[in-house]
């Protein structure tokens, strides 16, 4: 595992010194990116081809690694250009980077939509070695998985999921980059820029985001990172890639295509760099196929590259299709009135019916941000690219109680002109600094996890260290019938070490449910209770009911 | 505080002075008329209400006066409505 990371990096690196800017901070989001996507390329082939394995993965990224070790190519990677950065920062740097890898060792999937339809996918292909068409019993496990990519690269080495919340560590490092990159960009000092970096890596839903398994922070740092490709000039082969790395991640990502046009509208008059075509094209066709993958397969699966939005199957998800005024005005009146306020929830990755902006962005960033965007014209074309974004989404979404984490990239905005507003006003330092204190204090154990639940998991060894069992007297069954549609958490049947075999069903008349059971031999069945065979099961006694949603034949 | 390019900070009564004024009073008057009993803690509000100081008297000494009474202002509405959370997140015993 170590070495294919190394490969994956020094990999990056050859191929960032070929269409790079030679400038430090737009190069490492570069760096960041094109390991991603390097990362992402490797387990789609390997899953496709049947040899998702730790042997069929990393042999050819440790080859790379050495290869590249030996022609010296860990001299080059531009994180050795940052300068230095001060004892203050390079120590709070330090600190929130070591409490997120205790995060990722303490921490098991624990936010209901991850165990319920991102992870259970995860699960199938590690375990099968394998990217099937099985990706859960829930409608919306067929949604982009290009963030699960990762994070089946940092589960298939240990068949184990102990460190599956680094994939969201190495997208909050991206998405940091690329706030220190834009601040650069607007002319900023590195440290200024090193500070706006830690301003926005510190808001408590992103950093909760980090370790929760989700795609909404991986979403934000790729967004910013368009900003940063468009806002340098780089070429727009790279625009196209990033763009397909984000829409593969998650569709939300294409809702902030106007603030990129406008981007780059302001930024036209400033001359493009230019780089090796082919090199350019091959990193453009990684991203469409990263990123396209999962609309063809859906259009191949099911008809519609969007299902199952825009479907039937897809009508009582609670998501809109095509912009609404209404939700425009209801989610600015939501903000308005109470959600950057944040006292409706404790921080979480979700952070519902709140923003988990922190106090940072709502006691000093939007003063700041009014009062630089007045004089600076580098934030003011920031601010209004990320101002459309922000409205395209926000007219996009339903006003439903998570709506805040689709526009987690705003406080980008305010960490960049706080930046640059306290390095010439004193007293906002102090009150950043302050507030920037709490936040830290604030994101130690997420609301939806709970403290008295971590120091629970943490007393358990490493190898059993998860959220189950779903229910108290779980069956112990090596192997479980799980009924599609349904599977609530079934992620967690799984088990940590993916040592359980879930079988999906997809039958829903009853007979054809037992029969498979029986052809399979299978004992127990996962199901929601409210099912109609279940329910028919239940009355003619055809089944019992064991704990939860746990069914078994009589 | 001067702007990014060290020019001191513009004339606040140039056409564009005058619609951010505009804005800001129309953002603040509506923010009074909907919400006139809880405007101590109508963030939209107050941030108007300093925009309008930051756009009349830029960079002086009440502009600076008013930055910081706003920021402190904004930080007390907040932590009285997440210090409490936090509190509870942490199971702290106060």
């Amino acid at each position: 595992m170590l070495l294919a990371n190394g490969g994956a990096l020094l990999a990056s690196s050859w191929i960032l010194r070929r269409i790079g800017t030679g400038r430090a901070a737009p190069d490492l989001v570069l760096l960041l990116t094109l390991r991603y996507t390097l990362i992402a390329v490797s387990v789609l082939v390997a899953g496709l081809g049947g040899f998702l394995t730790p042997a069929g993965l990393g042999f050819p990224l440790a080859l790379a690694f050495v290869v590249l070790l030996a022609l010296g190519e860990h001299r080059r990677l531009p994180v050795r250009r940052i300068p230095r950065l001060g004892p203050l920062l390079a120590g709070g740097f330090a600190f929130v980077v070591a409490r997120m890898l205790l995060q990722v060792w303490c921490f098991a999937p624990y936010v209901g939509d991850a165990l319920s339809y991102h992870l259970p996918k995860v699960a199938e292909w590690v375990q099968q070695g394998r990217i099937s068409s099985v990706t859960g019993a829930d409608l919306r496990s067929t949604f982009p998985a290009g963030f699960e990519l990762l994070e089946i690269w940092w589960t298939v080495f240990l068949h184990h999921d102990v460190l599956i919340e680094m994939a969201g560590v190495e997208f909050w490092l991206l998405g940091a980059a690329a706030v220190h990159a834009l601040a650069r960009w607007t002319g900023l000092s590195a440290r200024s820029s090193a500070f706006a970096a830690l301003i926005y890596g510190l808001t408590p839903t992103f950093a909760f985001q980090a370790t929760a398994c989700l795609n909404d922070g991986a979403v934000a740092a790729l967004v910013l990172s368009t900003c940063v490709l468009i806002a340098f000039r780089l070429s727009p082969f790279l625009w196209v890639w990033i763009a397909a790395l984000g829409t593969g991640v998650k569709p939300t990502y294409l809702f902030a295509l106007p603030g990129f046009a406008v981007l780059a509208w302001l930024c036209r008059s400033a001359p493009s760099l230019p780089g090796p075509r082919r090199i350019l094209l091959a990193v453009a066709a990684a991203g469409l196929a990263v990123g396209g993958f999962w609309y063809a397969r859906n259009l191949a699966l099911h008809g519609n590259p969007l299902y199952p939005m825009a479907s039937a199957d897809g009508r009582h998800l609670n998501q809109q299709v095509g912009p609404r005024l209404g939700s425009l005005l209801e989610n600015l009146r939501r903000i308005a009135d109470d959600h950057l306020l944040d006292s409706q929830a404790p921080y979480g990755p979700m952070t519902k019916y709140a923003s988990g902006w922190g106090p940072v962005p709502f006691a000093a960033g939007l003063l700041a941000a009014l009062w630089v965007v007045r004089f600076d014209r580098g934030t003011r074309i920031l601010a209004l690219s990320i101002i459309v974004s922000t409205l395209c989404i926000l007219a996009l979404v339903v006003p439903d109680s998570w709506f805040m984490r689709f526009i987690l990239f705003f406080p980008a905005l305010t960490a960049v002109a706080l930046a640059r507003f306290s390095a010439s006003f004193r007293p906002a330092w102090w009150v950043a600094g302050f507030a920037l204190a709490l936040q830290f204090l604030g994101t130690f154990v997420p609301d939806d996890f709970g403290i008295d639940q971590v120091s629970e998991i943490v007393r358990e060894p490493w190898r059993e260290r998860g959220l189950g069992p779903l229910v108290p007297g779980e069956p112990d069954d090596a192997r479980v019938a799980c009924l599609v549609p349904g599977g609530r958490k079934e992620y967690l049947l799984y088990r940590p070490d993916f040592s359980r075999r879930v079988e999906y069903l997809r039958e829903h008349d009853l007979g054809r449910i037992e029969s498979a059971m029986e052809s399979q031999g299978l004992r127990v069945l996962y199901a929601p209770s409210n099912h109609p065979a279940i329910i028919q099961a239940m009355q003619e006694r055809r089944l019992k009911s064991l704990t939860g949603r746990f069914f078994a034949k009589p | 505080v001067n702007g990014s390019d060290g020019r001191p900070a513009p004339a606040p009564l140039s056409n564009a002075g005058w619609i951010e004024a505009a804005v800001a009073a129309c953002l603040l008057a509506t923010r009074i008329a909907l919400h006139p009993g809880a405007l101590w803690k109508d963030w939209v509000a107050i941030v108007c209400a300093w925009w309008l100081v930051a756009i009349f008297a830029p960079g002086g000494r009440t502009w600076k006066a008013a930055t910081v009474l706003v920021m402190l202002w904004l930080l007390g509405v907040y932590l009285v409505g997440q210090i409490p959370l936090i509190v509870d997140t942490l199971r702290f015993q106060l």
